[in-house]
């Protein structure tokens, strides 16, 4: 049997009372079985032989423990299948965990899939498959026990033929165990064949190769068909073999009874108890084999969930966690104090490189004045975005000092507003979606916020207006609409630093104009800091950052840094001959 | 109840092509089934008469029933493998034949706009199309077939019990009626009132994980982390709690289902006591006991009804039972070649010659609507591509420029408008003139499972290795080529060699250049290249469309490659802005200009 992904293991060893007590519940449930079955073969021998029926006293205690079997069953059922959810729960938990720390970003689609689906996988081993292991020895020994004193020879046949069971599945099993996790993959492969050419069906249109793809599917289907149903003739001989033996043993069981009794060796009621038991001897093995896929699906998604959290052991990206969880603006201060309390940001020798990478900044130092506006350039992987997570306390340089206002990032005095370069779509209305970093603020400010952000008019477009959902994934808004909710949010969170990461891809043009507009109310009274993307970003910059080599290799104003021959030049040079065209146009 | 008619009738009408197999592991099972009951009820039998003989001193002739026994555990075993095996094999089959079927009438339907990225709704489609696939086949084995088993032996076993005793009989049918029809009639009926709410729940903490996850920056620098941490918690919370109340309500449905067996064989014990032999006694109620084994998986599937029946309706939408019927449900469809994919000699354009005569493609106000009544993806766009022409596009993502190629790929259905091919209105996405007309370098590179030279010829099923190795090397994937173990014949994809973005890239572009397709679709080509390297793939690419004399249509976001068009348009929120010749608009203020100061750093 292939081992389990670690991840596994911590659920199972913290659900192991858990797991017990589904045993204990199923054992209890596998002991009133024996008494019942003692019931009625008593019942039935006193009926044959002795041709009376049941006391009233004898059906009360059958009814009795009918309801108690009942009962047993639900609840370790139930139990069981909690369980599973349990271990589904822990998980998930450890998977959002691994997510939250990973200092590499997490595959889009992934989470999704894996956190929900592959957690589906993940419960039915701990509710079907493990259970069904502890029952698999516990009922056998039930019967066991109490067969020994009442029938020997027949607990014999039992006992020679049980162990045969595993013996003949490692046997035939090592090739089985290997082919059954063979046509697992064999049918995984089949239907990802064809979900790939679906996946393709826009591309295999409009190359018009529809009849030969569908041609080529046809032939690979039935290849697949016969090669799985191959595999499926060797596969399902373990189940022969276990079927197989049980039916022998039950029959070796009732032979040696019968002519016990024909020879008068053995009391009816006895005979008829044991060959009563003997079938669910073997009951829990044969389930077992049933349960195995949930063995295979649940290794299947732990690999693929282990994958996602595999870097979780490397140092957790330097990330200090947000020291408090409460918000700055929750007590929905007046948007913007009369005095400017603009911060001043002195950025000193500050050196970072990620774990295994080149550096990416070096020796970088710069300082921004209180209450000024200011664009970082650079060619993308010049380290605009990482200087972005600096500033905000995401992450910590391993050289030298960042101070705002002589307090360093990520105190709670000190946090930043940041608008990344593609704002997640939270699921919610637009209001929440304002909200985000002040969740008690009133409607006015969240109003007064969008106009800020120059949001407003496709707000007020919508018929619900501020409780206007966001679909999922963001359906219903543009990339620049969703941009314009940040900035409100940064309005709302009214943080003296505003950090933003503009987008390279352009946006509507709309939303450019707006943005742009808003971008001149930011800075009053704030210090703003942009990764810049847009001329007219730059343009309306107080003051230019030249980020290059690690270092800022250039600064002052953009004119005056397009006529000198440096950095800044050369950054522009590398757009195509059309883009030189363009500037040269503008600056005239 | 019609539609139940409804969807048991596309069933068997999946399952008519493969009915031989079908009928012969309907058999098998029964004959399982009815091994088993013969197995129980005859031991119990045989036991008796051995104890009555023995203390009585009589003979019993025991060599008639011990090979009864015999014949019966062999049929258990055995027929058990031979069921499985056949019910397989029948049902991946009929996934098989399927498969394709399905295939082909996805891609008789024209998309629709619904994401700007038209392979990310196959990828979508495919994905739930996978699901339910599987929950059909789940359907057929462990739904419909223990319920035909059931329906088959109940009924023989209760004639034989009334053969011996027909108040037994009376006993068993009230136990067998209650047991399967009550029973998981009540379980349907509980699993009704829990399941919606946990389909909500289960959507809720999916996006609960996704804005956690997606978000989680954003959440860390707004302090916002802990709010949304818990908020998740909650909502998994619910969603587990729900889950184990519909768990609750299944194991209920399983320990009533042991409860009515042996109050069952126990109420027959009773009534039969004293009318009929000691070993008939013990016959019925060993009788009893197998009886109630079929039923044994009825609850799980009847709870998984609901389930199973949406995934089966889905795929009753897209496909019809039989090729036959197909035709008769969609007489919508234009008869087009590609309306019966399988007369395949259809216009598939034979390759390079077709070149030699490029068409104008003409696109009159054009109108695409968006999804559920979203802004439109296109409005009044005319645009305009001569033979051997060279068109760009630019524009937001959004602006409907991913419409545009979806519409000319022949994937997209318009709504307003007009689309010329040499001055020949277009019908529609499935036109023989859309037919084959681009070659198509996707937004999203995507790769098929396989070796570069099927990846090559998807769209030039004919191309020589010299062809691929030439279109490689336009691309500058040569020495990539070298470098593979297996030259052409080398595996991509998750089971192959792993392809980076940039590979991926220019494969799609060589995959394009290949391509029968007079229109060349170049849509983002420079994507995950760096400048240099985009730089020189697209010029090499454009050079080798204008020695073939091919029309280009350019999309982009970026720069690169705009100043050797003909003609660049500027697209946003569906609209054409601006259009004209490249050099002239970039000395001109107005949107391409900006486009062009945007893409400047």
């Amino acid at each position: 049997m292939p081992p389990l992904p670690a991840c596994l293991d911590a659920p199972r060893a913290a659900l192991r009372p858990a797991l017990l007590g589904v045993a204990l519940l199923n054992g209890a449930a596998g002991v009133v079985l024996v008494a019942l079955a003692w019931c009625l073969a008593d019942t039935l021998n006193a009926l044959v032989f002795h041709d009376t029926g049941p006391t009233p006293l004898r059906l009360g205690t059958v009814a009795a423990l009918l309801l108690a079997r009942a009962a047993l069953m639900a609840a370790a059922q139930g139990r069981a299948a909690a369980l599973g959810f349990e271990a589904g729960r822990m998980v998930r938990r450890r998977l959002v965990e691994g997510l939250l720390a990973r200092s590499t970003p997490v595959p889009p689609g992934s989470l999704a899939l894996v956190g929900v689906e592959g957690i589906d996988a993940i419960e039915p081993f701990f509710a079907r498959y493990l259970p069904a292991t502890f029952h698999a020895v516990l009922l056998p020994v039930v019967v066991l026990v109490v067969v020994v004193p009442m029938d020997p020879l027949s607990a014999l046949v039992l006992a020679g033929t049980a162990p045969l069971i595993p013996l003949f599945m490692l046997l035939i099993g090592h090739g089985t165990q290997t082919l059954n996790a063979a046509q697992w993959a064999e049918m995984t492969r089949a239907s990802a064949y064809f979900l790939d050419v679906v996946r393709a069906l826009p591309l295999v249109r409009a190359f018009a190769a529809v009849p030969a793809e569908r041609q080529r599917l046809a032939t690979a289907a039935s290849a697949w068909c016969d090669g799985t149903v191959r595999v499926l003739r060797l596969a399902f001989l373990s189940a022969l073999v276990l079927e197989f033996l049980a039916t022998l043993g039950v029959a070796l069981v009732a032979v040696f009874i019968g002519f016990r009794l024909l020879w008068g060796q053995i009391e009816f009621e006895r005979g008829l108890f044991v060959l009563l038991l003997a079938p669910e001897f073997y009951l829990p093995l044969r389930s077992l084999g049933v349960h195995y896929h949930a063995r295979l699906e649940a290794q299947a998604a732990a690999e693929r969930l282990a994958a996602l959290i595999e870097d979780e052991n490397a140092p957790p990206s330097s990330a200090p966690e947000s020291p408090t969880p409460e918000s700055p603006a929750s007590q929905a201060a007046p948007l913007r104090p009369e005095e400017p309390s603009a911060p001043r940001v002195e950025v000193a020798g500050v050196s970072f490189a990620y774990p295994g990478h080149a550096p990416v900044l070096e020796d970088c130092s710069f300082t921004l004045e209180p209450g000024t506006l200011t664009a970082l350039v650079g060619a993308s992987g010049a380290g605009k975005s990482t200087l972005l997570a600096l500033l905000r306390g995401r992450l910590t340089p391993q050289a030298g000092t960042i101070r705002v206002d002589g307090v360093p990032p990520g105190a709670e005095a000190a946090r930043p507003a940041w608008i990344p370069q593609e704002p997640h779509p939270f699921a919610g209305t637009l209001a929440e979606a304002v909200r985000l970093g002040a969740p008690d603020a009133p409607d006015e400010a969240v109003s007064r916020a969008l106009d800020l952000a120059h949001a407003t008019p496709f707000v007020a477009e919508r018929p619900q207006g501020l409780d206007a959902p966001i679909g999922e994934g963001g359906a219903g808004l543009s990339g620049g609409e969703l941009r314009r909710l940040a900035l409100a949010r940064a309005f709302l969170m009214d943080a003296p630093l505003v950090l933003l990461d503009e987008p390279s891809a352009s946006l509507d043009h709309e939303s450019e104009t707006a943005l742009i507009a808003a971008l001149q109310g930011l800075r009053r009274g704030r210090t703003v800091l942009v990764a810049a993307h847009r001329l007219a970003t730059i343009r309306a910059a107080d003051r230019v950052l030249v980020l290059a080599g690690g270092r800022v290799a250039q600064e002052g104003l953009f004119e005056t840094l397009r006529a000198s021959d440096g950095p800044l030049r050369a950054l522009l040079g590398a757009g195509a001959p059309l883009v030189g065209a363009a500037l040269e146009e503008t600056s005239r | 109840m019609s539609l139940f008619f409804d969807r048991m009738g596309f069933l068997a009408g999946l399952w008519r092509e493969a009915r031989w197999k079908a009928s012969a592991g309907l058999v098998l099972a029964v004959i399982t089934t009815l091994a088993n009951i013969v197995l129980l009820a005859v031991s119990g039998w045989f036991i008796t008469g051995m104890a009555l003989a023995g203390a009585g001193g009589g003979a019993f002739n025991y060599f008639f029933p011990a090979a009864l026994i015999r014949a019966a555990a062999i049929a258990r075993a055995g027929g058990r493998y031979l069921e499985r095996l056949v019910t397989h094999d029948a049902t991946l089959r009929l996934i098989a034949r399927l498969r394709p079927r399905l295939f082909a009438a996805l891609a008789e339907r024209p998309g629709r706009p619904a994401s700007p990225d038209a392979a990310l709704h196959g990828a979508d489609l495919a994905g739930r199309l996978g699901g339910d696939l599987d929950a059909v086949q789940r359907l057929s084995l462990q739904g419909v077939l223990p319920v035909l088993v059931a329906l088959i032996v109940v009924p023989i076993g209760i004639t034989v019990c009334a053969h011996f005793l027909p108040q037994a009989a009376l006993v068993l049918t009230a136990g067998m009626v209650v047991a399967g029809g009550l029973v998981p009639l009540v379980l349907a009926r509980a699993g009704r009132r829990v399941g919606p709410p946990l389909v909500t729940a289960r959507v809720a903490l999916r996006v609960a994980l996704v804005d956690l996850i997606g978000g989680q920056e954003e959440l860390r620098a707004c302090g916002a982390l802990p709010r949304f941490q818990d908020r998740a918690r909650e909502v998994e919370d619910r969603a587990v709690r729900l889950s184990k109340r519909a768990a609750w309500i299944e194991s209920l449905g399983l320990a009533g289902l042991a409860l009515l067996t042996q109050v069952t064989v126990w109420g027959m014990v009773l009534v039969a006591a004293g009318q009929v032999d000691g070993p008939i006694l013990v016959l019925l109620a060993f009788l009893g006991l197998a009886l109630f084994e079929p039923l044994g998986p009825l609850p799980e599937a009847f709870q998984r009804l609901g389930a199973s029946f949406a995934a089966l309706d889905r795929v009753r939408a897209l496909a019809p039972a039989s090729p036959d019927t197909k035709r008769r449900a969609s007489p919508a469809l234009p008869a087009s070649p590609s309306a019966s994919p399988s007369s395949s000699p259809s216009p598939s354009p034979s390759p390079s010659p077709a070149r030699a005569t490029a068409p104008a493609v003409r696109l009159d106000s054009v109108s695409v609507a968006g999804i559920e009544g979203g802004r439109p993806a296109l409005r009044e766009v005319s645009l305009e591509l001569p033979p051997g022409g060279r068109l760009g596009v630019v524009g937001p993502s959004g602006a409907g420029k991913s419409t545009l190629v979806s519409l000319l790929a022949g994937t997209l259905a318009w709504d307003r408008g007009r689309v010329l091919v040499n001055e020949r209105p277009v019908e529609g996405p499935h036109d023989p003139a859309l037919h084959g007309l681009v070659a198509l370098a996707p937004q999203a590179p995507l790769l098929l499972a396989g070796s570069v030279r099927r990846n090559l010829r998807l769209g030039a099923p004919e191309a020589s290795d010299e062809a691929l190795r030439a279109a490689l090397e336009t691309v500058v994937l040569s020495k990539w080529l070298a470098a593979l173990p297996e030259g052409l014949d080398t595996p991509l994809g998750a089971a192959g060699r792993p392809v980076s973005g940039g590979e991926a890239r220019r494969l799609s572009l060589a995959r394009a250049l290949l391509g029968a397709g007079p229109v060349l679709v170049l849509d983002e080509p420079g994507e995950g290249l760096d400048p240099a390297l985009e730089a020189r793939v697209l010029d090499q690419v454009l050079t080798a469309a204008g020695t073939a004399g091919r029309a280009v249509l350019l999309v982009t976001h970026r720069p690169h490659g705009l100043e050797r068009m003909d003609k660049v348009a500027c697209l946003d929120q569906g609209r054409v802005v601006d259009a004209g010749a490249p050099w002239d608009l970039a000395r001109m203020p107005g949107p391409f200009r900006q486009f062009l100061e945007a893409a400047a750093l």
